[in-house]
């Protein structure tokens, strides 16, 4: 395989990365990379910064079944109040 | 002018409603009830929004009294006003008032507090994504589900997978670029 990589397979390389699912020989390529393209550079340095933000702060989601138990109340409700 | 649209509300806002509970409670279920409770109360008393504000100011401001009925609720029940300060051990004689006052500057509390709205603002840019780019990104992100997973389960390969994540992140950057850093 080719040992320069296009800005396009970088940011797809990049964005793997971020969630730990890259080789270490594409890793390399992409280091390679970075080091001379200084647009990917950028997005990558970005891409990071989300990754760490996106870590800090623990974002907690609802899960599916407590959404749907909402959803179905607020329906009912809803039609309760239709009836009403 | 805003329109209440009551049948989207769980999808569009229970994250964040959640997320702004969640730190301010500290349990799971309490917080899923005063969610719970600010969705009906904002349904019985829709007649009174007057769409000067959003949807989601609105039903925060619902929530915040409820957030506060709670605290109310969990005070009168011990019969007796809590009491904020505590002498740590009354053994140690010496500088009580200094240990006592550092915790004001307590930093992991401000932290919490800052990571709090941060998590709203990303939030706020999360629900703007397209609905299935929303979804898939907050799976693969917040929830860490595995790739094969999700792939099966929307019917797609690794490499649309990997472009929608794409798209999801740049909007992100960029919709956090223009609330949140600046």
């Amino acid at each position: 395989m080719k040992l320069f990589l296009k800005c396009h397979e970088a940011a797809y390389l990049c964005d793997k990365n971020q969630y730990k699912e890259i080789s270490i020989s594409e890793k390399l390529k992409l280091k390679l990379h970075l080091l001379l393209c200084k647009l990917c550079n950028k997005y990558a340095r970005k891409n990071q910064k989300l990754t760490n933000t996106l870590k800090a702060v623990e974002i907690k989601t609802l899960n599916p079944e407590s959404k749907l138990q909402l959803k179905e109340k607020l329906q009912k409700e809803l039609a309760d109040k239709l009836n009403s | 002018m805003e329109v209440l649209n009551p049948s989207k509300w769980v999808d569009n806002y229970a994250d964040y409603l959640y997320n702004y509970t969640i730190v301010r409670v500290n349990d799971a279920v309490i917080a899923q009830d005063l969610i719970s409770e600010t969705f009906l109360a904002g349904l019985r008393s829709k007649h009174n929004f007057k769409g000067e504000a959003s949807e989601r100011t609105w039903l925060i401001s619902i929530l915040k009294r409820k957030i506060i009925d709670y605290y109310r609720k969990k005070n009168s029940n011990k019969g007796k006003a809590e009491v904020l300060v505590s002498y740590k051990n009354d053994d140690i004689e010496g500088n009580w008032l200094e240990e006592n006052a550092a915790d004001l500057f307590d930093r992991t509390a401000e932290d919490r507090m800052e990571n709090s709205e941060l998590g709203l603002a990303i939030i706020k840019c999360l629900n703007k994504l397209p609905t299935k780019q929303g979804e898939i990104f907050k799976k693969k992100t917040i929830e860490n589900q595995d790739t094969d997973v999700l792939c099966k389960e929307y019917n797609i390969t690794p490499s649309n997978l990997w472009v929608i994540i794409h798209r999801a992140r740049k909007n992100l950057m960029e919709c956090l670029e223009k609330n949140w850093y600046n």
